[in-house]
């Protein structure tokens, strides 16, 4: 789908005509509708790729509630839930930005998605500092465990939850970010159009996953 | 190869007419190695996705072959122990991940759904291109961790054996995270396809029921292998860094690795057999010329099918230390699924009855199929009753089981496809002649080389096992030569096929006469699918209206 | 489920607008608030199912408003909903092997309380050897 922008006028409405359309679908609208289904299609994977690791955090909880209660307590709910309040706001913004996006306003969808991005950014510093917090403390995964503070049995699996959960959600995180960024570029060449705005709703809805995983997340981690 | 006058000819054309090989089509349109690596078009991507997964079959063949050598002798044979574990992981990792899972859906499923449909090609062509890719990717990383000295662990790689043996474990199982995006990717082209590109007057009710098959594996492909993926993830950083998370030793469970793992593996096997339903489906009903019994209930059972197999992973964990609770639980459901394919046996069996039925390769085939599923499917009943399985579990009855299903129901369905299909893909015909010999030898193989195996596994013989006691010589020399026979089928089939690609005689658009849509197109077809805007106002497989029909006519 | 005819088009997408997105932002904080709030509530067992809940609530809002599945096509909305009954499907069977493995199997062990069995067995089960290395010394009874 991708065109040189340098190679193509702005419309009278100040944006750039909608590229060719592939030559198996017969409009626009359907060729959007079925990109849409199969980005949905695809989050429903991630959505069960998560569903692995919390089934693991569920059985362990129930094998060790006392470890599990003591290492919450030393997480920082302070940055867990600034973490939360940045990824609900960079929902907003990603959405705000496809709102824009399809009624043309590429200016203002850029600005939006280098917002979110910025957030997602803020969010993995945040996250950098409380790994490294666990890895002063020795709070770690299973053979590396050495965090006196947790005297019920459990801590090195607990940590292994934490860590692969919060890991696998922090390349998401990046993954999200990239395709915002992608995304952001190509608004700044203002691309997007009533007719066309397809790519700012399906990485929105990408992202909107990933803050779905930390909604999850964050209590189960954090709060109980 | 010498053609003798087969019966499919007598079905069709006008006495006299020589079918002409259509001068452009999908194989020519663009003779550049650039213009085959870079297509987007569905039928190259399927022809490519043939060769990499008959290259799986044939490693996965050679692995079977060394271990069945091994075992006509109770004691050490050709391999030391290691060598052997190392072999039935390989066997069973190629064949199920490079062959059985990609070979239907990525063969067949690329160049004949968008076909069956009306539509020009699959609703995400690049991303097509894109999923070969990586399960080639996928299939090199996997194979390159197995050579250089990876996995004895069994293809189920348990914990915590896995995640602690010293082979080299890790690059297996990044192999197979990456062959799953293949096939997800596959399964969400494929069910996008379905639902945006069937052109108009296709309804979902007029639907080839390949393409029904293809619908419900593709469901299950999408849900059910991220968790594979995560599990394999899980096991490979376990293994690397010693995490624990399915290590009793460290607080971890085996089980819950148990259910993760077959979460997926259970699914999986639907993804292997649906297709091969999907491909019976539509041959049985052009080699009895008659319209298929009970339309709605086979494509509603292929749902069915994709939905309930989801529920009934824990008969695997019978004898692992699962809870009563669901045991019992999954050995209802289990026995649940049976149901749908029951359905669709007696659905085959009711298009048969007062068929006009000629007996061509493809059809051989189907019957052994039918007879395998039946008794495959059946032996999987019994072991789905618990405390059956407490006796059979781990022993080669299982083995003897799947392989009824995988080979037998499965592999038959492929040999069908492959034997269907051939010309409209390559616009020749093969010699009838040979392949009914290679069916034979096939079927005859087949049951030479697994009834023995059940025997064994009720005597008592447990699998992946590389001595076993003197009084199992017999049966296991019974069944390594069945498998030389099978062997043998294989490679006589792979020889005469490749002859008639160049050799063969032209086929003409439809030698079969069959009424399935995809016989409208010329064969070879060419790139754009169609070369006439095709009629879609019929059902598939109407036959009601041709001279030479069986009289009986059901509804659908 | 047929999405050949565009009768829902995208083009005539939600034109609700910014004020809906807004509303919806405020109430997940609220929510946010709300769910670090009860955290801090002395109710015991109730705490993750009632953390759940809310997380379930602040999903539902994002998934149909942030993510449009309010206007969505059947399709769409079917993908999601099968996904998440899946999921609830692996965590049922193995929460419910976890909660049901070791009272049928050993009647020794008192049986479980009725309320949330399966985050509470009594105590840990035993046979699973604290990853320390100290053997609490219990029957091993698999």
């Amino acid at each position: 789908m991708q065109h040189s922008a340098a190679a193509q006028q702005l419309t009278p409405e100040g944006w750039l005509p909608p590229p060719p359309l592939p030559h198996h679908y017969d409009d626009h609208v359907s060729h959007a509708n079925a990109v849409r289904f199969g980005m949905w299609l695809f989050l429903g994977t991630e959505v069960l790729l998560f569903a692995g690791i919390f089934t693991g955090y569920f059985t362990f909880r129930a094998y060790f509630p006392e470890a599990f209660d003591q290492a919450a307590r030393h997480l920082s709910i302070v940055l867990g839930t600034l973490n939360t309040f940045l990824l609900l706001t960079s929902s907003l913004t990603v959405a705000l930005a496809h709102h824009n996006a399809e009624r043309g306003k590429n200016r203002n969808a850029f600005w939006l998605l280098a917002v979110s991005v910025m957030m997602g950014g803020g969010f993995l510093v945040i996250k950098g500092f409380e790994y490294h917090e666990k890895f002063v403390e020795h709070a770690l995964p299973g053979k590396f465990f050495n965090f006196s503070e947790i005297t019920a049995p459990g801590g090195p699996v607990f940590y292994v939850v934490y860590f692969f959960a919060t890991g696998l959600h922090a390349l998401h995180v990046i993954v999200g970010m990239s395709l915002l960024t992608w995304v952001a570029v190509r608004a700044w060449r203002k691309e997007f159009s009533p007719t066309y705005y397809a790519p700012v709703e399906n990485a929105g809805l990408y992202w909107h996953l990933v803050d779905l995983v930390w909604i999850f997340l964050y209590p189960l981690l954090y709060l109980v | 190869m010498s053609q003798s006058a087969s019966p499919a000819q007598v079905a069709t054309a006008p006495a006299g007419a020589q079918p002409e090989f259509p001068k452009k089509h999908y194989l020519n349109d663009g003779t550049t190695i650039r213009s085959w690596l870079l297509t987007v078009d569905h039928k190259r991507i399927a022809i490519m996705y043939l060769v990499g997964t008959t290259l799986g079959l044939l490693l996965g063949g050679i692995f079977a072959m060394v271990i069945r050598l091994e075992l006509l002798t109770p004691g050490p044979t050709i391999i030391e122990a290691l060598t052997y574990n190392r072999m039935f992981t390989l066997h069973g990792l190629v064949m199920i991940f490079l062959f059985m899972i990609p070979a239907i859906p990525g063969v067949f499923g690329n160049f004949f759904l968008p076909i069956m449909l009306g539509a020009k090609d699959v609703a995400f062509p690049k991303w097509n291109l894109t999923s070969y890719y990586v399960y080639l990717a996928g299939a090199s990383l996997m194979l390159w961790g197995l050579i250089t000295g990876g996995a004895d662990t069994g293809w189920t790689f348990y914990t915590p054996y896995s995640t602690t043996t010293t082979t080299n474990i890790a690059p297996v199982m990044l192999g197979v995270f990456v062959i799953g995006f293949s096939s997800i990717l596959t399964g969400l082209n494929f069910i996008v396809t379905i639902h945006t590109l069937r052109a108009p007057g296709v309804t979902w009710f007029k639907m080839p029921l390949f393409v029904w098959a293809i619908y419900g594996t593709s469901i299950i492909q999408v849900l059910a292998t991220p968790v594979i993926g995560l599990t394999t993830l899980l096991v490979a950083a376990e293994h690397t860094f010693g995490f624990g998370f399915f290590d009793p030793a460290r607080g971890g469970d085996p089980i819950l690795f148990q259910h993760l793992f077959w979460f997926y593996s259970h699914p999986a096997v639907y993804i292997m057999v649906l297709p091969a339903m999907g491909v019976i489906s539509e041959a049985i009903c052009a080699f009895s010329r008659k319209n298929i019994f009970g339309y709605q209930m086979i494509a509603m059972s292929s749902l069915g099918i994709a939905f309930v197999g989801f529920f009934a992973w824990g008969h695997h964990l019978f004898t692992s230390g699962q809870s009563a609770f669901d045991a019992g639980a999954f050995a209802a459901i289990s026995m649940l699924v049976g149901v749908f394919t029951a359905i669709k046996v007696f659905n085959w069996v009711g298009t048969l009855y007062k068929g006009a039925i000629t007996f061509t390769a493809p059809f051989a085939y189907i019957c052994g199929f039918l007879f395998f599923l039946v008794f495959g499917g059946m032996t999987g009943v019994a072991l789905a009753t618990v405390s059956l399985d407490v006796h059979w579990q781990d022993t080669y009855f299982v083995v003897a089981h799947f392989h009824f299903i995988m080979v037998g129901a499965v592999i038959m369905g492929f040999l069908t496809a492959l034997h269907y299909w051939f010309p409209k893909m390559f616009g020749r015909k093969y010699p009838e002649n040979w392949a009914l010999l290679a069916a034979g030898l096939i079927v005859l193989g087949f049951n030479a080389t697994f009834i023995p195996q059940f025997l064994l596994g009720n005597a008592g013989m447990p699998r992946r096992y590389y001595e076993y006691p003197e009084r199992f010589t017999a049966l296991n020399v019974a069944s390594t030569a069945g498998a030389s026979l099978l062997a043998f089928g294989f490679i006589i089939i792979a020889i005469y096929l490749a002859i008639a690609l160049f050799n063969g005689e032209v086929a003409g658009r439809n030698p079969w006469g069959s009424r399935g849509y995809e016989w409208d197109t010329p064969s070879p077809p060419p790139t754009e699918n169609f070369d006439h805007p095709v009629d879609h106002t019929r059902i598939p497989h109407d036959y009601t209206d041709t001279e030479d029909v069986a009289t009986v006519s059901h509804a659908t | 489920m047929a999405s050949t005819s565009t009768s829902h088009s995208a083009t005539e997408h939600p034109k609700g607008g910014v004020g809906p997105l807004i509303l919806n932002w405020v109430a997940l904080l609220a929510l946010t608030a709300t769910t670090f709030g009860v955290s801090r509530l002395p109710i015991g067992n109730l705490h993750l199912p009632a953390a759940i809940f809310i997380a379930c609530v602040k999903v539902t809002l994002v998934v149909l408003f942030f993510m449009h599945l309010w206007h969505a096509e059947g399709s769409n909305r079917i993908v999601f909903v099968v996904s998440f009954f899946f999921v609830i499907v692996l965590l049922f069977f193995v929460l419910a092997d976890i909660a049901t493995r070791f009272p049928l199997s050993n009647s020794r062990i008192p049986p479980m309380p009725q309320v949330d069995q399966k985050l509470v067995p009594s105590g840990m089960p035993p046979g699973m050897p604290a990853p320390t290395g100290s053997h609490t010394g219990e029957e091993g009874h698999r």
